[in-house]
Parts: structure tokens; C-alpha cells; sequence
């Protein structure tokens, strides 16, 4: 994957102050090809509660503050089934947390 | 300033003052219809109610227009008071600082948040629900800002709302007194 361990702690830390430490953070789309160059940082954040708009602008705003690149950010509760979009994340995707 | 020219740039923002009355007016009449809170079981069961979700398309692209035109005025009006604003950023530290907006961190999320929504492709009813309730506790904040800004425009730099078509039921909507 294309992000510098700097740049996941930084996601990590951003996601668990303003969600939890439990969430689950997930990069997909072109950010996890290592052939490709450039391109927006999509997080997909799966938690016991839907993440909410409000924490979803506030994540997205420090993030692209921090990192200086656009951030994309898909939101879903664990345990309900996902949506095809979030399907497709989820099985392409590569988890930013050590599965505890 | 060219005393002509001036006059125009007074003008143009009694226009936008008078386009933030307009925007509040409809974005009220929009969510009016809606029972709030929405639920997501809710909306499900009415998915193809064309007024409901025609209010709700509708409550998006007002809240948008209304933080735009108020960002827009607020810009404009920095200008005619002969303050510096060469980024938004200044702009919003600005009228932070009258306290017509809470913080710039508010204005930002407002405006983020309404950007998510728009990105979202799916039928998701749990994240519409929960999108559209956001933007309706959001509203407050909008309305409280715009109602300072018109008095700030009135009290400060002596213009006011292009008409008085919307002033009545601005102040309905909004509280206070502003023209």
C-alpha cells in the first residue's frame, strides 16, 4: 500500500479521537496498488455505531489538513451487511489496525 | 473606489443579503414538511414517496445554496469594509471574531458534511436518515449566523436586504430583529 507508517498513525490517531480505538479502519481503492501514483486516500471506518456526518467532516478536515492530499471517507456499522460498494472496499481493502 | 462602482458593490450585496433571506425561507419551507427525526425504518417504508424525498433533495441543495450565499456575502461584505480578505480563511477568522459565525472549525464541518452527503452514491436509508437529521441540527447554527450577519451588514456598513420581500418571515424563521 502506498501510505507511510507516519501517515497511518496519523490516520489511526485521528480516527480514535473522534470515534474510538474499536473502529476499524480500512484503506481501499488506488491508494492500495503499489503501481499507481498519487491519488485521494479512501478509508472505509466501521464501528458499533454508524459513524456519524458530523465525525465523518471532522476526520476528513484533520486528515486532509495533516496530510495535505483529499481524503475520501465511507462510513458503516459493524455487523449490518454491507452495501455492494462497501463489499467491494472491504475485500480489496487492507486493514490500517493490527487485528487485536 | 470609483463612487459608481461603489454603489454597485453596495448594491450587489443587498442582493446577497436579500438571497440569504431567500435561502433560509426555502430551506425552512423544505424541512416544514419533513417529521423529524427521520428514521431509517421510516424512509424504507416511503421510498418512493416523491414528496418526501423531493423535500429532502431539496433541504440538501438549499442548505448548500444558503452556506454559499452567506460565504459569498460575507467576502463581499469584507470588502466594502475595507478589510483585508485575500482567502476565505480570513474571512471566516473575520466574522469569527464578531462572533456572527461560532467558529471557523463549525463553518468547515458544516460545509464538509454537506459535501459527504453528495458523494454518497448508494441506497443506504441508515446513513440518509442520519445524513439529513445532521444537516437539521445543523440548521440552527446557519440561521444564527445569517441572522447576525444581516444585522451586522444593517448595523456596521448600513446596507441592507435589496427588498423586503423576505424580511418578515426571515425574522419569523430566524428570531431577532434583523431587516
Amino acid at each position: 500500500m502506498r501510505l507511510t507508517p507516519d501517515q497511518v498513525r496519523i490516520i489511526l490517531a485521528t480516527v480514535d479521537r473522534q470515534i474510538g480505538s474499536d473502529a476499524d479502519v480500512v484503506l481501499f481503492g488506488s491508494r492500495v496498488n503499489d503501481d499507481c501514483r498519487g491519488g485521494d486516500i479512501d478509508l472505509l471506518i466501521e464501528n458499533s455505531t454508524l459513524p456519524g456526518l458530523r465525525q465523518r467532516a471532522s476526520i476528513k478536515l484533520a486528515l486532509e489538513s495533516a496530510l495535505q492530499v483529499s481524503v475520501d471517507i465511507v462510513a458503516k456499522r459493524k455487523g449490518v451487511t454491507p452495501t455492494p460498494f462497501q463489499a467491494i472496499a472491504l475485500m480489496t481493502g487492507i486493514p490500517l489496525r493490527a487485528p487485536s | 473606489m470609483n463612487p459608481a462602482l461603489l454603489e454597485h458593490e453596495k448594491q450587489h450585496l443587498a442582493s446577497l443579503l436579500e438571497a440569504v433571506q431567500r435561502c433560509v425561507y426555502f430551506l425552512d419551507a423544505a424541512g416544514g414538511s419533513v417529521t423529524w427525526p427521520l428514521a431509517a425504518q421510516g424512509l424504507e417504508q416511503h421510498k418512493k414517496d416523491k414528496e418526501l424525498f423531493g423535500a429532502l433533495a431539496a433541504i440538501n441543495e438549499r442548505f448548500a445554496k444558503l452556506q454559499d450565499t452567506l460565504g459569498a456575502a460575507m467576502r463581499h461584505a469584507m470588502g466594502l469594509s475595507s478589510e483585508p480578505a485575500e482567502t476565505f480563511l480570513q474571512v471566516l477568522a473575520f466574522f469569527e471574531k464578531l462572533g456572527v459565525i461560532a467558529s471557523i472549525a463549525d463553518w468547515q464541518t458544516c460545509r464538509t458534511a454537506r459535501n459527504l452527503a453528495a458523494h454518497s452514491y448508494e441506497t443506504d436509508y441508515e446513513s440518509i436518515a442520519e445524513h439529513f437529521n445532521t444537516l437539521h441540527e445543523m440548521q440552527p447554527v446557519l440561521y444564527a449566523s445569517a441572522r447576525k450577519f444581516v444585522s451586522y451588514c444593517c448595523a456596521t456598513i448600513g446596507i441592507s436586504p435589496a427588498s423586503i420581500d423576505f424580511a418578515d418571515d426571515f425574522i419569523a424563521i430566524v428570531g431577532g430583529d434583523s431587516q
